[in-house]
């Protein structure tokens, strides 16, 4: 079973792209709790394509495909053709310190990471492919 | 997504209601902001009718946690579901929130 998705790359086709894998998402029988952190994982990685890829004055496309496997479980793919961006590259922020000395942001990617059981990225033919991949117990 | 609020004694309580996603999560930073300045810096948010918080959500409470801390005030959330109790664990933010159970519990640490 497999779904693609490709639409530009704003936050106004935000909900589409994660009401179109969770449903593909449901309708493969994934649980309520790993849906949503499916969904949530999709979310930072969407959010990082919309705010960083393309240049402002220039409308680009991002491409979502999800893949269901019996052994390797749910694979959803975010393909882009934007600026190089390895999202992967920032190291994970500091969950042990204190309010005070928390920055505000930083979490987006950091929580894609532990969210879903494996998450990788490569650059090839001018595209950035994140690849995360979320195994379901009962397989 | 929407946020409601109510006045108890000296506490404001803001319940968020739906989704704060990178698209909504500007909108209830708004409301909360407007909340925070009309009120006496105490604030109770209830997550009940919250099913979905990213990392956009995140950063908004983060900022108001912050702005309350600065200005002695004081920050208690409640009844977070299970998968929202998750995502703020796996961020650290269990250990610097104020998270209760439930509201009337959290309305006691505020001194109600």
């Amino acid at each position: 079973m497999n779904k693609t998705l490709t639409l530009s790359a704003t936050l106004e086709n935000l909900e589409a792209f994660l009401d179109a894998v969770r449903g593909f998402a449901a309708d493969c029988g994934m649980d309520d709790k790993l849906l949503h952190q499916v969904e949530l994982s999709l979310e930072e990685v969407l959010v990082n394509v919309i705010s960083y890829a393309y240049p402002k004055e220039e409308q680009g496309d991002v491409e979502v495909r999800c893949a269901w496997d019996i052994q390797k479980g749910l694979t959803v793919v975010v393909v882009d053709s934007g600026a190089a961006f390895d999202p992967l590259a920032k190291p994970d922020p500091d969950t042990s310190l204190s309010l005070d000395e928390r920055g505000i942001g930083g979490l987006g990617i950091f929580l894609t990471k532990k969210m879903m059981d494996k998450v990788t990225y490569e650059r090839c033919h001018g595209k950035n492919i994140f690849t995360m991949t979320k195994l379901c117990p009962e397989n | 997504m929407h946020v409601e609020h109510e006045i108890r004694e000296d506490i404001d309580i803001v319940f968020l209601i739906g989704r704060i996603d990178a698209q909504s999560a500007p909108g209830v930073n708004q409301e909360i902001a407007t909340v925070l300045e009309n009120g006496r810096g105490k604030m109770l948010i209830d997550f009940k009718a919250l099913e979905y918080i990213s990392s956009a959500g995140l950063r908004v409470l983060i900022t108001f946690a912050k702005k309350l801390k600065a200005a002695q005030g004081s920050l208690v959330l409640c009844n977070l579901n299970p998968k929202i109790y998750e995502v703020f664990d796996v961020s650290g933010f269990t250990a610097i929130f104020d998270i209760r159970t439930t509201q009337e519990e959290a309305l006691k640490t505020l001194g109600a």
